[in-house]
């Protein structure tokens, strides 16, 4: 719904047309339209709930003929295939199984507390939006309760039944993961690249013009499926074996801070120690300073018109803090914050062992949602720079401005009310599209719906999980967009 | 003619203006250009030479790939199977290609009665087809590679059948390999025999020797074979025969001359007595040309040459057949040309040129009929009214045909049906002409129109079909089945677009409606179907419909993903349509009640129109996307252009499987091709402003 | 009023709708309804070489599976033998029972693994095997593997939606205790595509695919299908459960192929015995009046026109099995009587 919300223009909410009298005066009520209206209507709704009544009872049957049935206890039998991405469907925990550390998880718990905490916030503040944003929240929750907060043993034993011991739900949990891992990335990644082709679409200068034009020309007009099996059979194919893996200790046998190969990219992993807590901490509080340093600076400016200087005041801060938390926190710890596990290559076996691995089917699915991605939100981008008259622009360049004061405070604030909802519609599509997956190696939800039904033979409970999966996503995202949308929208009193 | 009045007491200004000078050169021409463009600030100048840099190693690399290394025989071969599926039958394809050649001509005279071509569509046009004759006709003088077999102890020999045309002059070589360095591919620069039929090619064989080598396990310097090379005529006879090579590491040359133009085959044989116990040669046969090997052109070979002859030995007799051929080694840019493109250009050109010229027909009967015409006569009028009566009766008669049909086919009623079908069209087909020949705009448009109209059942009898009674009768069915390629492709996303636009202005307008009911149920069905993948509901429209019972299982497939496709565009559709509903100011309906127009008509004669003016661009975009979408039906495993691609790529039998970019690629560019025509079209009409689609270049 | 005509519009679509519904009935026998339809819909692979693979020459789907199916219908709707009896639907093996239950396909002849859950969960039932298959794995010679025990840590290249993953994760978790690396793609062309690419050490699959799959790699001899077997492989027809009447047909059609082979009866020589004096034979062949044609619903002469359409079970094998280096001389897949398990119960 939110999509279209942004998108729906002013027609009269059905409400006031409720508070008319029922009935016009001097009109029998079987010919007062307004009677007809309401009569047709409940026909409307009965035939409509018994036409679905019809199917589903149908349905139900017929999964009955063929000794199926649309019970979703299904989701608690044993998923058998070993997932060899995201978190592990077999080991007791999710996160805490060794490949996602502490660290890492406080990390995201923050990213995603922050995120929360913005989505209340700036729903809070519009008077429109009073009620809390559900789906957010519930999916959050959701994802901070079973993936990251509670332990194992502290969980009710009905969603141990559902969340351990390789269940269809827990193989279905990874692939959420999994889908949300790409989907996010690729997310971050094609909002950067969009922009940039966008504005390069604008260069004056002739080549970057020419390049971004042929740029979204090519990523716009071919299927995205295509885009991602060649991407994915090229990178295979020119990436070299594992026992010729490129990193910068020959033979790879040392410590490589990066390794890379036919079967994916191996960085190295930090393992946080028991004070690495701390380094973290120190972080979130420098950030927090830096925010209030820079409110109290503008709000100085307003009183007294002494120029902000941001970066100078808070730099030092972001600088210093973490700093003094690094050096506690070795001191603690006799000197190490993290022990770097290194991707090595052993001298006999098949692969790479340590490290953090991006497998080639995540980083080919990633790239080719980016590239395609991108194509478009490179031209709604455009759209919207060009959108701004260029009086505007000259009238800033005549006050001083340089370049990018123009483009910070004149055209991109109002390039950006443009730009937020088709953004939104890409950003849809992009969560959608992350479903293509199958077309490389990639184990996301779809995947998982796949081999789960093929495991059972159970097709319509995994077919409505996988459709509602998918349409939670959606409408998120849309969501999302659609605060950030009302955040940017000038604020008319 | 004025004199000059002959007075100095005041300035005059002399008749011809001073001579403007002339702006610096640096902002004039090229380098004025280059200043502005590409160096106009350090920055800029920096940026400019980055992406130079950056371009140039794209493209060499690439190129260097595409040219050099990349196999495009997997497109280049497979092009029916690409355009109309692998499972269509051979026979029935003129159907399509006359399907084709409908809609170009269909789609000039619109051109030409609604709009004009713009100069650059014919140069391109014109520039591909001087290409396809060139580049041909050059590459005959590029020479085949050499054509590779190999020999060892105890390894039965291939025997290679080829086609020599009359004089033709080829040169055998027996090379013995000695050091190990020969028994690297690296050096090779040819075909190697690689039968995908069959076990332990040439190829095959030659790896597992150099393993040993590379193992140690056997010697290469050791060399006793006593072999010679042999070619025979299409009865197997020896015609010609090179020395036995007794154990000497020397080649052998063997220089042959084709008695008559046709079969041949040549091998090398041991001999008898001594064959010799160790040792591994190549044969090298140069300048042999290397055959298509598509069905075609096999059956082409048979009809000119007869059947290639029968070899002696099962396990090892081939041919000189492009697919049992492995190219090994780098090629140049000409043999690219000569190897690559020429055949690509062989199979297409002829049907791009028909394309053309029945083009080129149809814009210029549009241009006519619209300058010059002849007059209204009662006569004229008469004949109209006769032609549309007649037309009429037809219709009756098809009607009664179809009833009978159904009541007892019989044979007679095949024909009959096909005849009044063929009469009904001729007759609506000299009503159109004769509305051309007034020379109105107006009567040529409508003409047009009732042409388009007319085409559909054509074109749609030709794709399906008749249920004939007996087998051999004119136009026999196709199944659904059947269809894949690009004409599956085209058929989904034409099917999908019109079928969608009007649900999708139902469901926009209900979306707009007061009634909570009906606004409620088509938001849910809009944002449902625009909420989830494109893959789960072509999964549903497979695999759970038919779960529902209602008989949903027995609808035939096609025919399903057709209706799911429908279904999502109009969902997207009556998004865009909404938001040109909402151009149309409020007053305008208020005026129209005030007119005493009622909500319909309102909508259709007001609001509609330009709505849907409005948003003809956003809808060429949803059908652009909507074509990219159709590659996602080859998941539910029907075969469209992409599907059939991975058919070609996944059967091992011809041996494509290791060459996927160059197929993927291939649909891409068929891909992109269509869908930038498709957007620069709607660019086109943007840019003349909406509904101004009449008066514009297209 | 423009809302209520437009609404009565869409209730009177409704109405159709539900009206349609109530009056849309099937019955239960897949055979009335085949029948009904004057074609198989069988489902097949469509991409794998001796079992089904469309040829390109021809457009004619090829292969053991894909003959089974053509003697099935020509069993069904009598001979001579047409193509139009069969209606070959290619399925990912990702969709295979789904389409089966959805009753897309009336039944698969899709190298399906008769395992104990797939014949209770999915609501079908198995025929008799017409391929004794066992799940192999392909290696690099060069990488110097020669039994599952030397693979800690590789990765294997596996078709999704089969039984080759799961006995492989399980046989994996037995040995090294952990789970396996997979890299499942949709189709065994596809799985080759990534061995060649490096993106697993090891292709596992059935063994007939293997023998297929080496013999159009890049280079054959540096690769070898191992000599251990993960698990025993008997592929299959499958149908949908409690319709006893079609489960007969499917059966005894493929019985029929042993049977003959076994008489020796070939699609060359049945002219020969048609005119046999031997009782069985003409009961076989439908011959005599006490044929077995009536009690199964169908033609007398099913037997016979199976024999001419396809051939025996010999023939089938030698047409599309051996080109694919599968041999049958002394494997499972021979005759009982030669010591492999093909073993037709009595024709009585």
């Amino acid at each position: 719904m939110a999509v279209a919300e942004d998108m729906g223009g002013s027609r009269p909410p059905p409400k006031q047309r409720r508070r008319i009298q029922l009935t016009t005066p001097g009109i029998p009520w079987y010919r007062d339209i307004l009677v007809i209206r309401i009569l047709m209507q409940v026909a409307f709704v009965i035939l409509f709930v018994g036409g679905l009544g019809i199917a589903f009872l149908s349905l139900a049957g017929n999964l009955q003929e063929s000794n199926l049935s649309l019970d979703f206890n299904i989701y608690r039998a044993p998923f058998t295939v070993a997932i060899s991405e995201g978190p592990s469907v077999t080991n007791n925990w999710i996160w805490l199984n060794g490949d996602y550390d502490t660290a890492i998880q406080i990390v995201y718990t923050g990213i995603i507390v922050a995120i929360l905490g913005w989505v209340g916030y700036s729903s809070y503040q519009q008077n429109k939006r009073d009620e809390l944003p559900i789906t957010p929240v519930l999916i959050g929750l959701l994802t901070i309760i079973f993936v990251f907060i509670a332990p194992p043993n502290e969980v009710p034993q009905i969603l141990r039944d559902h969340f351990f011991g390789g269940s269809m739900l827990r193989a279905f949990f990874t692939g959420i993961a999994n889908t949300i891992k790409v989907v996010v990335t690729s997310l971050i990644a094609c909002t950067i690249l969009g922009i940039l082709v966008g504005i390069g679409l604008l260069s004056g200068n002739f080549l970057v013009r020419g390049v971004s034009k042929v740029f979204v020309e090519i990523f716009r007009n071919t299927p995205l499926l295509i885009q991602l099996l060649f991407i994915y059979r090229t990178m295979t194919v020119l990436l070299p074996f594992p026992r010729q893996s490129i990193c910068q200790t020959d033979g790879c046998t040392g410590n490589n801070l990066i390794a890379m190969n036919a079967r994916g990219l191996w960085i190295v992993n930090p393992q946080s120690t028991d004070t690495t807590v701390i380094f973290f901490v120190a972080i979130v509080i420098a950030i927090a300073v830096a925010w209030f340093v820079r409110r109290s600076r503008f709000k100085l400016q307003e009183e007294t018109g002494t120029p902000p200087k941001i970066v100078r005041y808070t730099l030092p801060v972001l600088i210093i803090i973490p700093l003094i938390g690094w050096i506690i926190a070795s001191v603690l710890n006799g000197g190490s914050v993290f022990i770097n596990d290194y991707p090595i290559l052993p001298e006999s076996g098949p692969n790479i062992v340590g490290g953090y691995q991006i497998t080639t089917a995540f980083f080919a699915l990633f790239v080719g949602l980016t590239l395609y991605t991108a194509a478009f939100i490179a031209e709604i981008v455009r759209a919207g720079i060009q959108a701004v008259p260029t009086g505007q622009i000259e009238a800033a360049r005549s006050q001083g401005l340089n370049g990018s004061q123009v483009l910070n405070l004149v055209v991109l604030p109002q390039a950006l009310r443009l730009i937020i909802p088709p953004l939104g519609n890409q950003y849809v599509n992009l969560g959608k599209n992350s479903s293509l997956a199958i077309a490389v190696t990639y184990f996301d939800t779809y995947r998982i719906a796949q081999l789960a039904n093929n495991e059972s033979g159970q097709a319509v409970p995994f077919f409505v999980g996988l459709m509602a999966i998918y349409l939670v996503l959606s409408v998120t995202l849309s969501y999302l967009t659609n605060i950030v949308n009302s955040a940017t929208k000038v604020k008319t009193r | 003619m004025s004199e000059q009045p002959m007075n100095d007491s005041y300035y005059v200004a002399p008749v011809e203006a001073p001579a403007s000078r002339r702006p610096p050169v640096t902002a004039t021409g090229l380098i004025g250009w280059l200043k502005e463009n590409l160096f106009s600030s350090i920055f800029d100048t920096i940026v400019t030479l980055v992406t130079i840099a950056l371009v140039a190693l794209f493209l060499w690399r690439f190129l260097g790939w595409a040219m050099l290394e990349a196999q495009w025989e997997v497109a280049f071969l497979n092009l029916r199977e690409l355009s109309v599926g692998q499972q269509f039958p051979r026979d029935e394809i003129w159907r399509i290609t006359l399907i084709a050649q409908i809609i170009v001509f269909l789609s000039l005279l619109s051109v030409g009665v609604w709009g004009r071509l713009t100069r650059s569509v014919a140069i391109v046009i014109l520039t591909i087809i001087a290409f396809a004759f060139i580049v041909p006709f050059a590459s005959r003088t590029v020479p085949e590679p050499p054509i590779y077999t190999f020999v060892a102890e105890n390894y039965s020999v291939r025997q290679v059948n080829f086609i020599a045309q009359e004089g033709q002059e080829i040169t055998f070589t027996l090379a013995p390999l000695t050091s190990p360095e020969e028994y690297a591919l690296a050096d090779i620069d040819g075909y190697i025999e690689d039968d995908n039929q069959q076990a332990n090619t040439s190829f095959d064989a030659f790896n597992t020797v150099s393993r040993d080598i590379d193992r140690e396990l056997r010697d290469p310097a050791e060399f006793d074979l006593n072999v010679s090379l042999q070619v025979w005529n299409i009865d197997g006879l020896v015609i010609e025969e090179s020395a036995y090579s007794s154990g000497s590491t020397d080649d052998i040359v063997l220089e042959f001359t084709a008695p008559y133009s046709g079969w041949f085959t040549y091998t090398a044989v041991f001999d008898e007595e001594n064959p010799g116990t160790i040792g591994s040669a190549w044969v090298i046969a140069d300048n042999i040309d290397v055959y298509r090997s598509t069905t075609g052109a096999q059956l082409e070979r048979v009809e000119e040459y007869g059947e290639a002859p029968p070899l002696d030995c099962p396990g090892c007799g081939t041919a000189t057949n492009r697919t049992d051929m492995r190219f090994q080694g780098t090629r140049t840019v000409a043999q690219w040309f000569s190897l690559q493109l020429t055949p690509f250009l062989l199979e297409t050109r002829s049907m791009f040129i028909l394309m053309v010229i029945v083009g080129a027909v149809a814009y210029a009967i549009g241009k006519l009929t619209t300058m010059v015409g002849l007059a209204e006569t009662p006569a004229l009028k008469a004949t109209e009214r006769l032609l549309l009566i007649f037309s009429a009766l037809w219709i009756v008669g098809w009607l009664g045909v179809q009833v009978a049909n159904a009541a007892n086919p019989t044979p007679a009623m095949d024909t009959l049906r096909l005849f009044i079908m063929a009469s009904f069209v001729v007759t609506l087909f000299i009503y159109a002409v004769l509305q051309f020949s007034k020379g109105s705009p107006q009567a040529s448009s409508q003409a047009v129109t009732l042409m388009w109209v007319l085409s559909f059942p054509v074109v749609i009898t030709l794709l399906t079909g008749f249920t004939n009674v007996q087998p051999d009768a004119p136009l026999p069915p196709i199944q659904t089945g059947l269809l894949g390629g690009m004409l599956l492709t085209l058929l989904l996303s034409a099917v999908a677009i019109i079928a969608s636009f009007p649900i999708g202005m139902m469901l926009a307008i209900g979306r707009q409606s007061e009634l909570p009911v009906v606004s409620l149920l088509c938001t849910v069905f809009i944002e449902v179907l625009r909420g989830v993948p494109l893959i789960t509901l072509l999964f549903m429209g497979r695999l759970i419909l038919p779960f529902f019972g209602f008989g949903l299982g027995d609808v035939d497939l096609v025919i399903r993903i057709m209706v799911v496709l429908t279904l999502f565009t109009s969902a997207y559709l009556a998004e865009v349509i909404r938001g040109g509903l909402q151009i149309v100011p409020r007053g305008q309906l208020e005026a129209s009640g005030a007119l005493g127009l009622n909500g319909f008509w309102t909508t259709v004669l007001i609001v509609l129109p330009q709505a849907l003016r409005a948003v003809i661009p956003a809808i060429m975009g949803q059908a652009v996307s909507l074509f990219k979408d159709t590659s996602l039906v080859y998941i539910v495993s029907l075969f469209e252009i992409l599907g059939t691609m991975n058919q070609i790529l996944g059967d091992s039998q011809t041996g494509y499987i290791a060459f996927p970019r160059e197929g993927y690629l291939f649909v891409g560019i068929v891909y992109f091709v269509f869908s930038y025509i498709m957007a620069d079209v709607s660019r086109r009409i943007e840019r003349t402003g909406s509904g101004a689609v009449r008066r514009d270049t297209i | 009023m423009k809302k209520v005509s437009f609404l009565m519009v869409m209730v009177m679509a409704l109405v159709a709708v539900s009206f349609g519904a109530v009056s849309a009935q099937d019955d239960g026998s897949v055979l009335t309804a085949i029948q009904e339809r004057g074609v198989l819909n069988c489902g097949v692979s469509g991409g794998l070489p001796g079992f089904s693979n469309i040829n390109p020459d021809t457009g004619l789907m090829e292969g053991l599976d894909a003959d089974y199916c053509r003697a099935l219908a020509v069993a069904i709707f009598g001979g001579p033998f047409s193509e139009e009896m069969v209606n070959f639907v290619p399925l990912t093996s990702d969709v295979r029972f789904t389409a089966l239950q959805a009753g897309e396909v009336d039944v698969l002849h899709r190298n399906t693994t008769w395992t104990l859950t797939r014949d209770i969960t999915l609501g079908s039932d198995f025929g008799p095997t017409t391929f004794y298959d066992g799940q192999g794995l392909l290696v690099r010679i060069a990488d110097g593997m020669t039994t599952l025990a030397d693979m800690e840590g590789a990765s294997f290249c596996s078709t999704s939606g089969t039984t080759t993953e799961k006995n492989l994760t399980d046989a994996y978790r037995a040995l090294f205790g952990s789970d396996p690396i997979l890299v499942l793609a949709a189709g065994p062309s596809e799985n080759l595509a990534d061995f060649e690419a490096g993106s697993c050490d090891v292709l596992t699959s059935d063994k007939s695919q293997l023998a297929g799959l080496r013999s159009v790699a890049s280079d054959p001899s540096a690769l070898e299908v191992l000599g251990d077997t993960l698990s025993k492989e008997p592929l299959g027809p499958m149908y949908l459960e409690d319709d006893s009447a079609f489960a007969d047909i499917v059966d005894w059609s493929v019985y029929a192929t042993f049977q003959a082979e076994e008489y020796g009866i070939t699609s060359e020589n049945i002219g020969d015995f048609m005119s046999s004096e031997d009782v069985n034979i003409q009961r076989f062949l439908g011959m005599s009046e006490d044929g077995y044609g009536d009690a199964l619903g169908i033609s007398n002469s099913f037997a016979a026109d199976i024999i001419m359409a396809v051939g025996n079970y010999a023939e089938i094998y030698d047409r599309n099995v051996t080109p694919i280096g599968v041999s049958r001389a002394g494997s499972l897949n021979d005759l009982w009587t030669r010591g492999g398990l093909l073993y037709s119960p009595a024709w009585r």
